[in-house]
């Protein structure tokens, strides 16, 4: 849907939020229209302005000029998504939550809440001064906001088998419909509603169905922690390692990390580690007490040795592992830094059953595609959940329709393995990029469904338009 | 090349472009933006913002159109502080942001679009008077008129005490300025300054002109060479930066430190010159242009610790995650969008640490800091103070 924006659009925008707080000049526009993914900005589709709303009353206005004058609105966080979610297909109003950014904690209910465009790492610190943790942890910590990681529903590394997803421990959020209707959905109690919950349409719904406003999210005490690291000759060794964790009914792990061979060595390389060559896995169990994190980790160790590592042990020397836990951080911008380029990666999530198969697939992920063969493709991941992240590094200097190709194509070998092993990405998102998947992975009934529910709640396609494909 | 050389709009340019494709847009370094933290909070408004606002200028042909005054603006808010690159670095591609920020400065000078109409007479002046404020070159050492400091070539000196403009010509520093003397006197530092000083170039360079910048370097550099100068402490970090990174190697005959590292290997000899004890709870802040800029992080901070008495502590954002004060990259000459200021923020940021004292080591942080000290009324809660006047306060027995 493209539009021709009404010639008012601006004064009108002012009028709403304060001239302060809206941005029409090109450069605004621009910035509001690239993500991470390494081609150019178009000009045919950049926002027609940026507004930047500071109460719930305000967008409701937004929302119900947009239906009325049918132009697009699209909800920014911090524009770091993964999948396209922040490169919007046409022109429209770019909606910053950037000024719903108040936290509140409420230990005498036993929850938090915070407005949509608080920092990741912001929530984390002020939950951590008063002795809670948020239960997300994104790379994207330090700028991704909590709308993106709400409507994303991602714990990110956590491993969601250790304590789910941040969704669990969403008790109910306050949101804006795209036809301008403010609701409030769940409880303030600190049981989540059993049967209907309208807080599901907005947590992982990938802001098809409103603006959220507010989040408001139990408080989770913060706990002890134990650590370990396991050494493998290949990566089968590694896949049979956590099969057996889990059918041994190991406890699971809170964080597992893993790295391929190449991967690791450069990692320690960087850090300075005199290691065992070999694929690593780095884990961190979580607990009540020091002595229980550490016997939860004695117990994914006992699965962890029984394929035959170089080494499988905990770690209990807090700067080795500082040393360790970083070089698996380091890695991308390593490789970036290294060649000047740009970094690129898909979610291959396996099945528990197909782990050595898939994680073998997704260590040679770019073979055959005509661009990303062409490429070195480095592989880590969060490997207790089952999620492995291949990447390549993109030469900036490609042109920009290669540019494109390559990010075409790794989707394209995401969608054919998460198609093949029954799974879905468990981090980014499902649409955007990812539309074609969820079409083949859910049938054309599924899809519909998501399209006729996008209809209920917003008739004229005016929220995050182009996210479904029309 | 010659590094003395004006590299040229075509090299700028490919400067901006060169960083743009490869900045991932990943926004990591709006975390740490002064810039991004002090204004509204738009997407321009930030590092990676302004970058890809210059490349997209010069890919689309928009430095010549209606918004090129946007550009400028947004080009020169930027306060160099530096976080941006060190953030880049640590988390993602390592660009040199700032590098790139910085030729967008020279293109849109060149076209004559920058700087920002305030900066147009400070760097009219600089070139005029050899001083951004206005000021007669003949008024810059009235305020040490009474006191025997030595002035070169006239006479001969170890160590040339480069004052810079700011602490010459603004009388709310002469006290900070009449500090260090007393410190250099009572630590028998053979010390003087250059009769003809003239100002080291980094205003001009930050507002992205490099011929006045070269006319005052060769300027500098003559003198020096004249006064056979062989070492240089300076007062400010900006003119400790300039003299040791910008400067072209060839043509530096002299060493250049900043005080605090001149002042702590002194006094590590001689610490039995800071005799008074003091009883004061004091944070530093960390200047960009010694941090960031020069990762000299530990030498002011073992330089408060070694006054007997004093309890250091620190603030929330500190060393290379230091909260700039607003007031670099030329900042210090124009009204540019701050809500809230920069160095208000910073003095709450004090307060909360429990600090009586907020130190710190560069005459524009000094100024920034003590003057939203004292709009928001909060002397009486924290006192600014530059490091000198801690030293000259423990050495001085007659208090
Ligand atoms: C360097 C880097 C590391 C990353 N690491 C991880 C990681 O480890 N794990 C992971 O899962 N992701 C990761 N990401 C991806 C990204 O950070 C997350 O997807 C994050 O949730 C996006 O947050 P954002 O604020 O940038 O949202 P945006 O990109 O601005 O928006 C993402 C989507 O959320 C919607 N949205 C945003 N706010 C609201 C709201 N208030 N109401 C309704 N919808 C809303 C948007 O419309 C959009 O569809 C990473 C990204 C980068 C750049
Ligand atoms: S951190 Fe570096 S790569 Fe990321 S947006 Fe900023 S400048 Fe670009
Ligand atoms: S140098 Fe400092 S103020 Fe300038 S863009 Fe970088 S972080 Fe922001």
């Amino acid at each position: 849907m493209k539009s021709s924006p009404p010639q008012t659009l601006i004064e009108d925008m002012e009028r709403i939020v304060g001239k302060k707080y809206v941005s029409a000049h090109i450069f605004e526009r621009i910035k509001n229209s690239l993500d991470t993914f390494p081609y150019e900005a178009e000009r045919d589709s950049l926002p027609y302005v940026v507004v930047m709303p500071g109460s719930k009353e305000e967008i409701s206005e937004i929302m119900r000029y947009a239906n009325g004058s049918k132009v697009p609105v699209f909800i920014r966080g911090s524009g770091t998504s993964f999948i396209g979610a922040a490169r919007y297909p046409v022109p429209g109003i770019v909606l910053n939550t950037h000024r719903f950014n108040a936290i509140e904690l409420s230990e005498d209910y036993g929850y938090f809440e915070c407005g949509p465009g608080c920092i990741c790492a912001s929530v984390e610190e002020a939950l951590k001064k008063r002795g809670f943790f948020l239960p997300a942890a994104p790379g994207s910590r330090l700028i991704a906001s909590m709308g993106g990681i709400i409507s994303n529903n991602t714990s990110a590394h956590i491993v969601d088998t250790s304590i789910g997803k941040p969704g669990d421990y969403v008790l109910g959020i306050e949101a804006v419909l795209p036809t301008g209707e403010i609701i409030e959905t769940g409880t303030k109690g600190l049981r989540r509603p059993a049967g209907t919950d309208l807080t599901k349409f907005f947590v992982g719904g990938d802001g098809l169905l409103g603006v959220i406003t507010k989040i408001r999210m139990r408080l989770v005490p913060q706990f002890e922690r134990a650590c370990g690291i396991a050494v493998y000759k290949d990566l089968e060794s590694v896949a049979r390692a956590v099969q057996r964790m889990y059918m041994e009914r190991r406890p699971a792990p809170f964080f597992m990390e893993f790295m391929e061979e190449k991967v690791a060595q450069i990692g320690y390389d960087l850090k300075g580690i005199e290691s065992q060559r070999g694929a690593v896995v780095l884990f961190v169990t979580n607990a009540d007490s020091k002595e229980e994190a550490a016997r939860k980790a004695d117990q994914i160790l006992l699965s962890l040795s029984a394929e035959d590592p170089f080494e499988a042990q905990r770690i209990e020397d807090a700067v080795l592992w500082e040393k360790l836990w970083s070089a698996r951080e380091v890695i991308g911008s390593f490789l970036m830094q290294q060649s000047g380029n740009q970094w690129a990666s898909a979610e291959v999530v396996s099945n528990l059953k197909d782990l050595p198969e898939c994680l073998n697939e997704a260590a040679n992920f770019n073979k055959g595609l005509p661009v990303l063969s062409q490429l070195t493709s480095y592989l880590f991941g969060h490997i207790g959940g089952l999620t492995m992240h291949p990447g390549v590094i993109i030469p900036k200097d490609w042109d920009n329709e290669k540019k494109k190709k390559a990010i075409d194509e790794k989707f394209q070998r995401e969608e054919e393995l998460n198609l093949k092993y029954g799974t879905c990405g468990g981090e980014w998102g499902q649409f955007s990029k990812r539309t074609s998947f969820f079409v083949k992975r859910y049938g054309e009934k599924g899809y519909g469904l998501v399209k006729d529910m996008k209809k209920v709640f917003d008739p004229n396609n005016i929220l995050n338009t182009g996210l479904l494909e029309d | 090349m010659n590094e003395n050389e004006i590299k040229g709009d075509s090299y700028n340019k490919e400067t901006v472009l060169d960083a743009a494709s490869r900045c991932r847009n990943c926004n990591y370094c709006f975390s740490i933006c002064p810039l991004f933290q002090s204004t509204r909070g738009f997407m321009s408004q930030t590092p990676s913002g302004i970058l890809q606002s210059i490349k997209y200028a010069i890919k689309w042909d928009l430095l010549k159109g209606n918004e090129k005054e946007t550009l400028r603006d947004l080009v020169y808010s930027c306060t160099t502080c530096n976080g941006c690159v060190v953030r880049c670095k640590a988390k993602a591609t390592g660009i040199p942001v700032l590098e790139a920020i910085e030729a967008g400065r020279k293109i849109l000078r060149e076209m004559m679009i920058g700087p920002l109409p305030q900066q147009r007479k400070p760097l009219k002046d600089l070139l005029k008077n050899g001083n951004p404020y206005g000021e007669k070159p003949g008024k810059r050492f009235e305020w040490l008129q009474d006191l025997p400091v030595k002035r070169l070539p006239q006479e001969q000196a170890d160590i040339l005490l480069y004052v810079g403009c700011t602490l010459s010509y603004d009388q709310e520093l002469h006290g900070l300025g009449r500090n260090l003397l007393a410190v250099f006197d009572g630590l028998d530092i053979n010390y003087g300054v250059l009769e003809n000083e003239t100002c080291c170039g980094d205003p001009a360079l930050r507002m992205g002109d490099e011929a006045i910048f070269q006319e005052l370097m060769n300027a500098n550099v003559r003198l020096f060479k004249e006064a056979g100068v062989k070492k240089i402490v300076t007062v400010s970090p900006h003119c400790f930066n300039t003299f040791s990174k910008e400067y072209p190697v060839q043509e530096r005959q002299w060493s250049v430190r900043h005080y605090v590292e001149f002042l702590l290997d002194i006094l590590k000899e001689k610490k039995a010159a800071l005799t008074k004890k003091l009883p004061y709870t004091v944070v530093y802040h960390d200047a960009c242009y010694l941090g960031r800029h020069n990762q000299i992080y530990d030498p002011p901070r073992e330089l408060i610790a070694m006054v007997p008495g004093i309890r250091l502590v620190e603030m929330k954002m500190k060393k290379d995650e230091a909260l700039c004060c607003g007031g670099g990259g030329g900042r210090m000459f124009a009204e540019v969008e701050e809500e809230p200021k920069l160095a208000r923020t910073r003095i709450n940021q004090a307060i909360d640490a429990d600090a009586d004292v907020l130190a710190t080591a560069c005459p524009w942080c000094y100024t920034m800091l003590m003057n939203a000290a004292k709009d928001m009324q909060a002397t009486d809660k924290i006192k600014v103070m530059d490091i000198t006047g801690l030293l000259k306060e423990s050495m001085d027995t007659n208090e």
